[in-house]
């Protein structure tokens, strides 16, 4: 079949997944041009203590807890399989995947060709340089850029640059409305590259891609693929940029791949290697308008709780939510709870109607941040979910109770990085009210000077 | 670390994959919760109140076996074919979900949490009869590689595959409760070496779902024929319709 090679390369697949008979696939696999290798390797048991571990090829989970036995019919022996991605089609010990060792489509020579026209600030392009710089080699980049600084346009230059080259590239972000948002972009800025977009269900799936923009849980059926990496917003992935999510970017990086990784709150382990000079970085301090980051304005909100337990809406609260409304200024308003979510939006219900609350099980969440977007809603009353994404022009933002635990250093910093985005209206006001102030609010503080300062923070 | 925090949590929900919380006492570090499911989880996936004698469906107050019971013993064909139906849950949206994750998705190790509850439904009702799994057909063995059924039957005892179900016949699920009723079909038949193993003995069927209880029957027929003494049923799940739906159909 002549769409072997375009559906099968730099991929790594289950038997299920492949849309080919036995009869096609025998004669490749004689050839070697389609090898297997087995889905979960285990090493042998040794005495009481060491029991055996197993490691899955697929998702690079090594976590004991996944990997349970299971009465398989297909092998006698005892066969176990990976819970950790069996929503992918279930993978056990005698289960091989398949990977292509053929010639493989390559892009074409014009696809490196980029429409996009903008200039980028100094320091996009000092990072996009550092990008560049890299390309060929295995390499490692973090770009530690402020919320707003535009990281999309300077990812062009070393995406033209591998695109040229003839070589695959690759942009993986957490979150599948990212891959939405970026596919038109994309496609726009390289318009003659085969540009797909990956994420549960959607179309492009067995379709081969010069640039693929991809889930981080598509991503584990590729194999070898990339010769350039892109790792967006690596502190919004579950549980962190942990090891098996690094190992899985690894995986579906060519061995010489440049692999990015793109923040604006690099985690602890990522700070660590900064300092210790084992991960390269390039710091984009400012905004692409060149503005200050808004500084967060404290206000005490004594008694938030009681006061929430009591339906009792805090007068600072009440008062900064009418400016709000008399400015006609849309405003986000991060509380720490769903029940503080709910509560607080039915108190400020009387001062304006459409006001309304968004939680992460809200079944109406999607059509409410459109509406928000839309202006139709002058004040969201929401959960920590909606910490990054939502980009509303001239917004403020206020975080409800901002001395509880969920808020971390990070989180405040994202939610602040939604005021003050778009070039017209680059100051916004970031207001926390809270009941004492905690280690994450100074933290907090000190990352938005010193990046007003142009210098990177210690500490986050 | 702290103490607390190694007694606080537990290994992952097999639902929900959240770590299951572990009360800190003396008590849960001694003898610790072997709860599979975490307590949210847990509280969606209720047991079935005492029901129809016969297949484990919620009764009316003034009922003493369901509408489906009722119409099974009105057909001369398929009287007494089996004793008894036990179901543990009902089949509900929370219930449903974790079925296909387990069967169709092929996230085997999901029965692990309900094998405390047929374990003891088992030594319960049944305590000294063998567990025959309802088999499936060798195209739905080889494109689920395990068989739910047998995986149950297991927890109980050494499953006694004594059926065998030799080509699909039409799919199950897409024919009518009617047309299953009448229609006269033998998907199941019986492993002739094997009449030793059964001879005069109380079998019990063991399946995943009691939907319209065709099944049971079904596959009840050769056992009788070939021996057994007397068949029953015991199924994780019940599908539940309330009568003023118009009874069962
Ligand atoms: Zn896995
Ligand atoms: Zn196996
Ligand atoms: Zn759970
Ligand atoms: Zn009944």
């Amino acid at each position: 079949m002549s769409n072997m090679p375009a559906f099968l390369a730099g991929r790594r697949l289950l038997r299920a997944e492949l849309p080919f008979s036995d009869d096609e696939l025998a004669p490749h696999l004689a050839a070697g041009t389609i090898r297997t290798t087995p889905g979960i390797s285990t090493t042998r048991a040794e005495r009481l203590l060491r029991p055996a571990r197993h490691f899955c090829h697929r998702c690079c989970t090594t976590d004991a807890h996944q990997f349970q036995p299971f009465p398989c019919a297909t092998c006698a022996a005892p066969c176990v399989y990976c819970r950790n991605c069996v929503v992918m089609g279930r993978v056990s010990s005698c289960t091989p995947l398949y990977t292509w060792h053929g010639a493989a489509p390559r892009p074409r020579a014009d696809a490196g060709a980029c429409a996009f026209s903008g200039t980028l600030t100094l320091s996009q392009q000092k990072a996009a340089d550092a990008i560049t710089a890299r390309l060929g080699q295995a390499s490692e980049l973090l770009i530690f850029a402020v919320c707003g600084a535009g990281k999309t346009e300077l990812l062009f230059p070393a995406i033209s640059e591998t695109l040229a080259a003839g070589r695959r590239a690759l942009i993986a972000t957490p979150r599948a409305d990212v891959v939405h948002e970026l596919l038109p972009r994309m496609r726009s800025a390289f318009p003659n590259a085969r540009v797909t977009g990956l994420y549960g269900g959607s179309e492009d799936r067995n379709a081969y891609g010069d640039l693929v923009i991809s889930t981080t849980h598509q991503l584990r059926r590729f194999h070898h693929a990339f010769h350039l990496t892109i790792v967006d917003e690596i502190d919004a992935f579950p549980y962190t940029f942990d090891a098996t999510l690094r190992h899985a970017v690894s995986e579906a990086a060519h061995p010489s791949a440049c692999r990015v990784y793109l923040t604006a709150t690099p985690g602890r382990a990522e700070l660590a290697r900064m300092k210790h000079g084992t991960l390269d970085y390039a710091l984009i301090p400012r905004r692409f308008h060149g503005h200050d980051l808004p500084e967060l304005n404290f206000t005490w909100c004594t008694g938030w709780k009681k006061a929430l337990e009591k339906q009792r809406l805090p007068k600072p609260v009440a008062a900064w939510c009418e400016a709000q409304l008399h400015h006609k200024k849309p405003a986000m308003m991060f509380v720490p709870s769903k029940t503080a979510a709910e509560t607080l939006a039915a108190m400020l219900h009387p001062l304006h109607p459409a006001i309304t609350s968004v939680h992460a099980e809200d079944p109406a969440r999607k059509a409410k941040v459109e509406a928000f977007r839309r202006g139709e809603i002058p004040i969201l009353v929401t959960t920590t979910i909606l910490e990054r994404g939502v980009t509303v022009p001239g917004a403020n933002v206020a975080l409800f109770g901002a001395d509880d635990n969920i808020f971390t250093a990070a989180a405040i910093i994202q939610m602040a990085g939604r005021a003050g985005r778009s070039a017209d209206e680059p100051d916004g006001d970031v207001r926390l009210f809270h009941d004492g102030r905690t280690n994450a609010m100074f933290q907090a503080g000190r990352y938005i000077e010193a990046m007003n300062a142009g210098t990177a923070p210690k500490t986050i | 670390m702290h103490l607390r925090d190694l007694t606080a949590t537990g290994p992952p929900c097999l639902a929900c994959h959240t770590p299951i919380a572990q009360p800190v006492s003396w008590r849960a570090l001694l003898i610790p919760d072997k709860d599979k499911f975490c307590h949210a989880c847990r509280s969606q996936l209720c047991l079935l109140p005492e029901g129809c004698p016969g297949c484990s469906h919620p009764l009316l107050p003034q009922e003493t076996s369901c509408y489906s019971c009722r119409k099974w013993d009105q057909s001369l064909h398929w009287r007494g074919l089996i004793n008894q139906n036990v179901a543990i849950y009902p089949y509900n949206d929370f219930c449903r979900n974790l079925v296909a994750r387990w069967k169709y998705r092929g996230d085997a190790a999901i029965a692990e949490g309900f094998r405390p509850a047929f374990v003891k439904a088992y030594k319960r009702h049944f305590p000294d009869c063998l567990p025959v799994p309802i088999p499936l057909a060798p195209e739905r063995l080889l494109e689920r590689g395990f068989n739910q059924a047998e995986q149950l039957a297991s927890f109980v005892g050494e499953p006694v595959n004594v059926l065998k179900r030799p080509e699909m016949a039409e799919k199950q699920s897409k024919t009518s409760y009617a047309g299953r009723l009448n229609g006269d079909s033998r998907p199941f038949v019986f492993d002739n070496h094997r009449e030793f193993a059964i001879k005069d003995r109380h079998l019990l069927l063991i399946d995943d779902i009691y939907t319209t209880g065709a099944t049971v029957r079904k596959a009840a027929r050769p056992l009788l024929e070939a021996g057994a003494a007397a068949v029953s049923a015991l199924t994780l799940a019940r599908a539940v319709k309330l009568a003023d739906e118009g009874g069962f159909v």
